[in-house]
């Protein structure tokens, strides 16, 4: 700070006319004015936040109870009708956020990263080291992700957790896959050679100047896969291999109104479906943004 | 590059040994074995006959030996192409393939053939028309298909077809060989679907390459010395723009043979997902490690012909 203050006094006694750096608020403020998809997507995020957080106060009933009559269209005590058993929806689907943005955001961020890093380590080192790798996410990728996560529930037992450890497991070997191939082509560049030729550590071209230069289909794979790691959970809970029958999850709602479409309320058919479409979205935009933003190489364009 | 094939060959070994592992250690770890699942079904008067009815079924299974054991024996049955016999099913594991494997495959080849047909040319299109109109509402076409779930859009159509136009296609599979109209306006519906999912993602990523590969120096400076734009485009832009989108597609196809579960359950198409859905259900493990390792067999010849024309496209990645 006090060099800062120094520096500036420099040059102003040199004349230089200095622009105050812009507050944080202001900067907020431009990126909203440039960015108003990903003010959309942002707003979005916020409501499925405030869903999750305020799930206790704001539902009208418990979500397991058996709080009316079956297939209730909506009314003002059950605002989004009640399911084929007589539950509350709209208490459900509050409760039901809570799962989607949890495991959304672990197995994504626990899984990309990872794949990142190995993805990165595996094509810069290169090597046997890069065999093995390869070796064992061709191994991985070998087997769909939804019928790996089938079998991992199925042997670890339905519960929030281990759906976001079956998830995480298809994104490490997918962003491993993407990572390296970026990073095969970029570490031919010249950029690269300069930096080694001025005596730079492999671990300084691989996280100073490699990885900053590979992060943008990083950030497309995150933007990609919160989303599908949100539809993946709905897809595992409607195959019935999801979060467990006591978690009340969007995924396992849908799939009673898809197995009995005639008898239950339209709502069950709508809310839960458009509740994972709008989270999901909100994410996609957001991140599409931020992505604008973060890369360099992209901005203003 | 015949050294390469050879060596890119030789190199599918371990991962296939690795899978089969991988595979081999889930089944085991999980609980309760076909045995137990047996002997819940049987009748038996007294604990004794119990003991000795398990011991029997473990025996007839193989389930009585070593781990490392049974692994071989498994992998030996298979090398000789013999999957065993389905637990529930009494018949072999390689019939119920043979049935169930054609549907898969047409209904996976459609959804690639879609997905090919719209995206590759939106993403192109997108980035060349960037922050233009064209490109905004490629943009929020692509961004609709990934936001909204497969599990969803299928519920919808059979609700909004059977509301609104009092009819709702056909769910019984009809073979194409028999009736390939009535097999069409069945597998249309999952095909799309399921295409507007694979095919948001393929645009988007054909979107960001192709972006990135238009500003590099070569394409200015064929731009410069007078190609036309189109040219430039399609000689120089486009090889090595599709190179990730290259890997997606290989990728997407591996994960087509079991991995439309969900939109065949909701369309009940007969294939190879279901099938999977169902033996893991039923524990009925000679299904399950039948079809996986059919998959992974297959995922490896897709990733060995797209790392082979990865290598032909862009001659600088046939790495010694």
């Amino acid at each position: 700070m006090a060099l800062e203050g120094e520096v500036t006094a420099v040059r102003a006694e040199e004349g230089l006319v200095l622009r105050p750096q812009p507050s944080l608020t202001t900067k907020l403020v431009r990126w909203c004015r440039k960015n108003p998809v990903g003010v959309v997507g942002g707003v979005l995020i916020m409501i499925l936040v405030a869903m999750a957080a305020l799930a206790n106060v704001a539902s009208t009933h418990e979500p397991n109870d058996l709080a009316g009559s079956i297939n209730e269209l909506p009314s003002s005590t059950h605002y989004l009708g009640t399911d084929l058993v007589g539950r509350d929806i709209f208490s459900r689907l509050l409760h039901g956020a809570r799962v989607s943005l949890a495991v959304g955001f672990w197995a994504v961020f626990i899984g990309v990263t990872a794949g990142l890093l190995l993805g990165l380590v595996s094509a810069y080192v290169g090597g046997v080291f890069d065999l093995l790798m390869q070796r064992l996410v061709d191994a991985n990728i070998a087997i769909p992700g939804i019928v790996l996560a089938l079998v991992i529930v199925a042997v670890l037992g339905p519960s929030v957790t281990n759906v976001i450890i079956a998830l995480a497991i298809n994104y490490i070997s997918t962003s491993t896959r993407v990572t390296r191939s970026v990073v095969l082509r970029e570490k031919e560049r010249v950029y690269v050679e300069a930096a080694r030729s001025l005596g730079a550590s492999s671990m300084r071209i691989m996280f100073q100047h490699v990885l900053p230069n590979s992060i943008s289909p990083y950030l497309v794979l995150v933007s990609v896969s919160i989303g599908s790691a949100i539809i993946g959970e709905a897809s595992l809970s409607f195959l019935g291999a999801g979060v467990g029958a006591d978690t009340s999850s969007w995924g396992s709602m849908l799939s009673t109104a898809a197995a009995r479409p005639y008898d239950v309320s339209w709502t069950l058919a709508l809310a839960p479906g458009m509740s994972i479409a709008l989270a999901v979205l909100g994410f996609n935009l957001f991140a599409d943004s931020l992505r604008d933003v973060l890369d360099p190489r992209l901005r203003n364009r | 590059m015949r050294e390469y094939v050879a060596k890119r060959v030789l190199l599918m070994v371990p991962t296939a040994i690795l899978a089969t592992l991988i595979v081999f250690a889930l089944m085991k770890i999980a609980p309760g074995d076909p045995a137990t699942a047996i002997l819940a079904d049987l009748d038996v008067i007294s604990q004794e006959a119990e003991a000795e009815a398990e011991a029997q079924i473990r025996a007839q299974l193989g389930l009585d030996k070593p781990l490392p054991i049974q692994y071989l024996n498994w992998l030996g049955s298979v090398a000789r192409f013999e999957f065993g016999d389905s637990i529930w099913q009494y018949r072999p594991v390689r019939d119920i393939v043979l049935e169930r494997l054609p549907r898969t495959l047409e209904l996976g080849a459609l959804i690639v053939l879609l997905t090919a047909l719209w995206a590759v040319p939106g993403g192109i299109l997108s980035a060349v028309q960037h922050n233009k109109m064209t490109d905004q509402v490629l943009r929020v076409l692509s961004i609709s298909g990934l936001s909204i779930p497969n599990v969803w859009l299928g519920t919808l159509v059979i609700f909004a077809l059977a509301a609104y136009f009092n009819w709702i296609p056909s769910l019984r599979w009809h073979s194409p060989t028999e009736d390939l109209g009535a097999n069409l306006s069945h597998i249309i519906f999952p095909a799309i679907i399921v295409s507007s999912s694979t095919g948001a993602s393929i645009l988007r990523m054909t979107r960001s390459q192709m972006l990135e590969v238009l500003r590099e120096d070569y394409v200015r400076t064929a731009r410069a010395k007078g190609l036309s734009f189109q040219l430039v485009l399609i000689r120089h832009a486009l090889r090595n723009a599709l190179l990730p989108v290259l890997t997606q597609f290989g990728g997407l196809m591996g994960v087509m043979i079991t991995g439309v579960v969900v939109t065949e359950t909701i369309f009940q198409v007969p294939g190879m997902g279901r099938a999977m859905v169902e033996a893991i259900g039923n524990r009925d493990y000679p299904i399950i490690q039948g079809l996986v390792l059919l998959n992974i067999a297959m995922v490896l010849i897709i990733n060995l012909i797209v790392d082979l024309l990865y290598s032909v496209v862009d001659p600088r990645i046939r790495y010694s």
